[in-house]
């Protein structure tokens, strides 16, 4: 009974670790067709300043996450104005490798100031005994915040006048722009929105794994592969691949060893691609 | 155009300033355009004993990877095939080297089977690869993200074989740590230079090879791949409906690429004496993108330019403020793409004066004069039948049941208001969509399950309603292409003659017109001589005097192809003089005489969505 | 203190040369041909350590050591009455960049001795080029063992000199059952296998082992299967920033209150900082050196090493490893009265014992390995208590299930490391 709940539970963790660190990069592809590979940098970003907040100010967790977040939109946005708002009409790989020189350097700059190894924070909340199993209960605090995430993201995409903007001049930018819609402020708005999101994740992660510069590589492989096979339905189809690459993943984790985990993780992505090459939700009638 | 669709977005940078043909021989050609390549080995091979140690492996390295920067200038900056994996066909061909090396060297005392293996190996490896790709017909961006997936894949894998089970005759596999004691380069016995390489022999080596490969790949690129190459690039759309089965095409692309960069690997391994899985990483997959985007990805000797100047600026960057590569080439690389986003030689080879640039003169690429008319009045008229033909899209059912003979005249117009299906219709005559029920055939044999260029091969013509031609191509690539394309072609000036563009035979596509350049469509389906021929609304942007152009066109095309021409203008099809097919939800409502269908209450109820009182 | 000057980067004046090179094109080289060489009052040496890259924090301190071991060797009056002129190499924490290095140390003809490398692999891509080259490779870090080249000589511990107090002990005071969590790479492996060899014999059992590959961080099922396996201790061989993730896992799940954890590789870097107090607390691991041992040559490194680096952070087992490296091959030479390798060699496995801050270290010369103390401690508010110590213990000359290693017998020609059959 026990173990259980302990694999249930490791399983969702798994899953809602890719949609959180993946959910920034789904809103900057999903509309803006943009690949930012610096999306890993800014999920260390948000790791790296949750950590010198707590540790060296003394600022509460869950607040220091909130600032967080807050310092990669600032950043993003700064960046999003001064470098990428200028390529949008270039070809998709320029996005790809302007980012790419971008992540190099936000590396670069995070090592010159925290070094390669700098100090954690510990896991808070404890651990739950089921049986003989127990897990740490932060656990359950992630598996939440994912899917806090999704529907924070779905109210914003549906209810606010930003997300109906965002999501015409995604699908229709001429017509967006030629019926008023400040093009420019939508996507300063939405890659800002994308990068905070990032770090906001980073954030969510920092307690459960060691935080350092090259973090961001670590997950980077798996964002991606999770964005790009849930296709233009960027928030059910991101839920339903982490669900997929997740499941798949946590499973042969659990039964096998960690290398099939990592290696069944691409070999789902690559599969699914094949059988559907626009993308889980390549075909669905729904926008979102 | 949504700017980085998923679509077929091909990137268009002029790759070559000017293509024009050429009547001097073959062979002087040749010596002109490789003289300038050749001159740099024998200088750099004069040179290269003289070089310091240091300097002599450092040369070496980056002639590694500037030949895998050359298999990716190639794949994405001639092909339009984006890789972001080219790496992971690196470190095969390096891997390879390391396992053949292994095991051959100490029974034969050389390397060369170790770097034939390690190209081999590669090019079978892209081959695997590029089939899973190009016919599961994956995206730009996605085929991007499968090769980054399946060099990632390899990396983890390969990361974990650390244990002593893992070895291929005498080389262990060896994980994380990789394999290390290789035997470095050394000819065979006969050659009379017995051992491994010394360094500077080793740079002499690496110089020749990159030096073949270069001019390999260059007279590749110049010849009838290398246009075929250029049309993808170009237009992949326009390509298979001129009848080449582009996924063969890209497969055989791919597999080249693959084995240049598995050349470049074995050469790697050789240089260090050593592999181990980082040449798979992530950092290593978005090197060799760098490496091709400030050379400039549409020039082969941008590869090396990009190599050498990125590995320098990595290097000198590391000299200069010690411990901070990454800022270094992470600037550099913001700079390239903001600044000069086709890379260093094609900036720089616009100051260049042109008559540098003209010296480099294509090879006559059309040997074949094709007979005139060849077989085309003796043939019978062409027939396309289609018997209840059905399609439904989700809920809605386009078609429901359309039959139509087409061929008994020459010419046949359809007609139908909105949501008739029309563009349905025209799609599953081409053989982009399949019906879900029905048959098409074409001069008597069942295409119903054959994709567009397979038809197009068999003699069906067909013309886009936006102009489908190869923008950055001469108007002589073009039909050159098309004339490749087809059994049975007409001769090229025929067909320009036949729409008027003669005098532009020079020009880029691009710089005509848009009447122009439907009519070089035509021309390109003309040339291909096929018995049928769709038009897709051929008046569609034109002014009345071009367009009564058309009209005569197709009236004189008509003697010897069969056309069928989808349209909306009326007075465009009053002037066809043809039967006329009108499709109205999903069926073929009326057919007859233009004549008739105007005075018919129901067909402009239809259009109208009322009864009209008025006569046309 | 010493003239840090001294101290040059080889690879300044090559790229100099270089770029005058490339400046005036073909014809001009051939006016310069040969390297410059040195002059002969110097004695030529070098390190290769990752100054940046994810594994700079092991290199930076490694080559602060190696500069102030070459500085007080200076300062002391030198190797034969000559300067030491140290060239450092900052491999970048990548693997093909000691091969690519180690080739030109091998092309130089001045440089005889190179200390550096910090894990197996890297170690693995220098070796073999050095060794071709007549170059002497001292390696400072513990490793698994299965060197067997004339000349490499392993400074650090051994799987057996690490791996037996620390199974001892965690017998005695934890339980018999053992769990094994090791990184997916050679030493993870070979270490696995000594550890379960080591355990049967001390009267321990391996109830389960795993091997994490090195970009893995989320280790819910590791825990999960260790919970189910239920030891009494685990035995950690895990290695690198994600890696540590584990023992913050472990100790979110609240299984470091009843598990005891001993580890050969925890704390190499600075995993006591990384961590936090709590998560930390208790875990046990063996080294040769620790800052606060207490014996006169240990007060005298740090003091000056304090000096000269004042922001250094702690020195851990490897840089003192350095240290005792450079003296190693100082006593031979003098004692050989020449650089020429062979005889370096020949006076190396001869030697009479050095010590240094970690105490007295012998060179047994059949495995090129040294005796040594080996301390067990724990960690207590992210710092180090000793609290056992065993003095001078062997290296193992064996290989797991291949046999031994003899570089003064049989194996005196030997230029190869020796692959384990587990």
């Amino acid at each position: 009974m026990g173990e259980v709940a302990d694999i249930v539970v490791s399983g969702l963790a798994t899953i809602a670790t890719l949609v959180v660190v993946s959910a920034g990069l789904a809103v900057v592809f999903g509309l803006m067709r943009v690949v930012n590979m610096a999306h890993g940098e800014f999920l260390m970003l948000g790791a790296l300043v949750t950590t010198t907040l707590v540790l060296h100010l003394h600022v509460p967790l869950w607040l220091a996450m909130a600032c967080a977040t807050l310092v990669g939109a600032a950043v993003g946005a700064i960046l999003e104005v001064v470098l990428i708002s200028r390529i949008y009409r270039h070809r998709v790989v320029d996005s790809l490798l302007i980012t790419f020189g971008l992540s190099l350097v936000m590396y670069q700059v995070a090592v010159d100031v925290f070094g390669t190894t700098p100090p954690g924070v510990g896991t808070p909340l404890g651990a739950i005994t089921v049986g003989k199993y127990s897990f740490p209960a932060y656990t359950l605090v992630l598996v939440a915040a994912a899917l806090l995430m999704l529907a924070g993201l779905y109210l914003l995409f549906t209810r606010t006048r930003y997300g109906l903007l965002a999501r015409a001049a995604a699908q229709n930018p001429e017509m967006a722009q030629a019926l008023g819609v400040a093009a420019k402020r939508i996507n300063l708005i939405t890659f800002a929105i994308g990068c905070a999101l990032a770090s906001l994740g980073g954030a969510i992660m920092a307690p459960m794994v060691s935080v350092s510069p090259s973090m961001g590589q670590e997950f980077i492989g798996q964002a991606f592969m999770a964005v790009v096979i849930a296709g233009p339905a960027f928030i059910s189809g991101t839920l339903l691949s982490a669900l997929m690459l997740g499941g798949v993943s946590a499973a042969l984790a659990q039964s096998a060893t960690a290398l099939w985990g990592v290696t069944g993780l691409f070999l789902t992505a690559i599969v699914v691609l094949r059988l559907k090459p626009t993308g889980i939700s390549g075909k669905w009638r729904r926008g979102l | 155009m949504e700017t980085g669709a998923l679509t077929n977005v091909s990137d268009t940078g002029p790759i070559a300033v000017e293509r024009a043909a050429d009547s001097r021989p073959p062979f002087t050609i040749l010596r002109q355009r490789f003289a300038v390549p050749l001159a740099i080995v024998a200088v750099a091979v004069a040179v290269a004993p003289h070089a310091s140690g240091a300097l002599a492996l450092k040369f070496v390295l980056w002639i590694s990877f500037a030949i895998c920067a050359l298999s990716l200038n190639f794949l994405w900056g001639r092909a339009g095939i984006f890789s972001f994996g080219q790496n992971a066909l690196f470190g095969v061909g390096a891997y390879t080297y390391a396992i053949i090396s292994l095991n051959v060297f100490p029974e034969t005392g050389e390397t060369m089977t170790a770097l034939v293996g390690a190209g081999l190996v590669a090019a079978i490896a892209a081959a695997a690869l590029g089939y899973f790709l190009f016919y599961a017909r994956l995206g730009d961006v996605y085929l991007s993200i499968v090769t980054l997936a399946v060099t990632l894949i390899i990396y983890t894998i390969l990361a974990s074989t650390a244990g002593p089970e893992y070895r291929i005759g005498q080389a262990y596999l060896g994980g994380f740590n990789g394999i290390p004691s290789l035997p470095s380069i050394a000819l065979p016995r006969i050659f009379g230079l017995e051992g491994e390489f010394s360094i500077r022999q080793m740079l002499i080596f690496a110089i020749v090879l990159a030096g073949v490969v270069y001019i390999v790949l260059d007279m590749l690129v110049v010849g009838r791949l290398g246009l075929k190459i250029a049309g993808l690039r170009s237009n992949e759309l326009r390509m298979e409906l001129l009848g080449y089965d582009v996924r063969r095409l890209k497969l055989l692309v791919f597999t080249i690429g693959g084995g240049i960069a598995g050349v470049g690997g074995g050469l790697f391994a050789a240089w260090g004496t050593f592999v181990n899985p980082s040449v798979f990483s992530l950092a290593q997959a978005a090197t060799v993108v760098v490496w091709a985007m400030v050379g400039g990805r549409g020039s082969l000797f941008g590869a090396f330019v990009g190599v050498f100047l990125v590995q320098f600026t990595a290097d000198a960057a590391d000299l200069v403020v010690s411990e901070q590569t990454p800022l270094i080439v992470g600037l550099l690389l913001i700079a390239v793409v903001e600044l000069m986003p086709d890379g260093v030689v094609p900036t720089l080879a616009r100051f260049v004066p042109s008559r540098a640039a003209a010296a480099r003169r294509t090879l006559p690429t059309v040997r074949r004069t094709a007979r005139h008319g060849e077989g085309s009045s003796d043939r019978p008229r062409g027939r396309l039948e289609v018997d209840e033909i059905a399609k439904h899209f989700g809920g809605v059912r386009v078609l429901r049941d359309v039959s139509a003979s087409f061929g008994d005249g020459p010419i046949q117009a359809i007609i139908g208001p909105n949501g008739a299906g029309k563009s349905t219709f025209f799609n599953i005559l081409t053989g982009r969509i399949r019906p879900d029920a029905g048959m098409i055939r074409l001069n008597g044999s069942d295409v119903s399950g054959e994709p567009p260029h397979s038809r197009c091969r068999n003699g069906l013509g067909i013309k886009m309603q936006v102009p489908s031609v190869f923008q950055d191509l001469t108007v002589r690539e073009n039909l050159s292409l098309a004339i490749m394309g087809s059994s049975t072609p007409i001769d090229m000036s025929e067909a320009l003659q036949r729409v008027g563009l003669q005098n532009r035979i020079e020009d880029l596509a691009g710089s005509l017109s848009h009447g122009e350049q439907q009519w070089l469509e035509i021309a390109l389906v003309i040339a291909q001589n096929p018995s049928v021929i769709l038009l897709d609304e051929p008046g569609a942007g034109m002014g009345d005097e071009d367009k009564r152009r058309t009209i005569a066109l197709i009236h004189e095309l008509s003697a010897q192809h069969t056309l069928i021409v989808v349209e909306h203008d009326m007075s465009f099809i009053r002037a066809l003089h043809a039967p006329v097919l009108m499709l109205h939800q999903g069926v073929v409502f009326r057919s007859g005489s233009f004549d008739e269908l105007v005075r018919d209450d129901e067909v402009i109820h239809a259009y109208l969505g009322r009864r009209s009182h008025a006569t046309a | 203190m010493a003239d840090m000057t001294s101290v040059s980067g080889k690879r300044a004046v090559v790229s100099r040369r270089a770029a005058l090179k490339l400046a005036t094109a073909g014809a001009a080289v051939l006016a310069c041909p040969a390297i410059v060489r040195a002059e002969a009052s110097e004695l030529q040496v070098a390190s290769l350590f990752d100054l940046s890259g994810n594994l700079n924090i092991y290199g930076i301190q490694e080559m602060n050591v190696s500069r102030y071991a070459i500085a007080a060797i200076n300062e002391a009056g030198g190797v034969l009455g000559k300067k030491v002129v140290l060239h450092q190499y900052d491999t970048q924490s990548k693997i093909e960049l000691y091969s690519r290095y180690a080739q030109e140390v091998g092309a130089s003809d001045d440089i005889t001795a190179v200390v550096g490398g910090f894990t197996g692999a890297s170690r693995e891509a220098a070796r073999p080029v050095l060794s071709r080259n007549k170059k002497l490779l001292f390696f400072p870090t513990i490793d698994e063992g299965g060197e067997c080249d004339r000349y490499c000589f392993m400074e650090g511990t051994d799987c057996v000199q690490q791996e037996g107090p620390l199974l001892d002990w965690a017998i005695k005071n934890g339980g018999k059952k053992i769990y094994v969590v090791a990184a997916d790479y050679i030493y993870g492996h070979v270490a696995t296998a000594w550890t379960k060899a080591l355990a049967t014999q001390k009267g321990g059992m391996v109830v389960g082992s795993e091997f994490i590959p090195l970009a893995v961080s989320d280790f819910a099922a590791t825990i999960r299967r260790i919970q189910g396996a239920q030891p009494n201790v685990i035995m950690s061989n895990l290695v690198g920033a994600n890696h540590v993730a584990f023992y913050r896992q472990f100790a979110a799940a609240g299984l470091n209150k009843s598990i005891k954890i001993v580890s050969p590789v925890f704390g190499l870097g600075n995993e006591p900082t990384i961590l936090t107090p709590e998560e930390g607390e208790g875990i046990v691991v063996a080294y040769s050196y620790f800052e606060a041992l207490d014996n006169p040559e240990n007060k005298k490194f740090l003091e000056g090493f304090k000096k000269v680096y004042p922001k250094a952070g702690v020195v851990t087992d490897t840089p003192c490893q350095v240290w005792n490296a450079w003296h190693q091959w100082k006593t031979a030479v003098e004692l050989a009265g020449s650089t020429e390798i062979d005889k370096v060699v020949v006076a190396l496995e001869k030697a009479a014992p050095f010590a240094g801050p970690a105490g007295t270290v012998k060179l047994d010369p059949e495995c090129h390995r040294n005796i040594q103390d080996v301390h067990l401690a724990r960690v207590h508010d992210q710092k180090y208590e000793i609290f056992q110590t065993f003095n001078q213990v062997a290296p193992t000359r064996e290989v797991v299930g291949a046999g031994t290693c003899d570089l003064t017998g049989k194996d005196a020609n030997s230029h190869r490391m020796i692959d384990p059959k587990f």
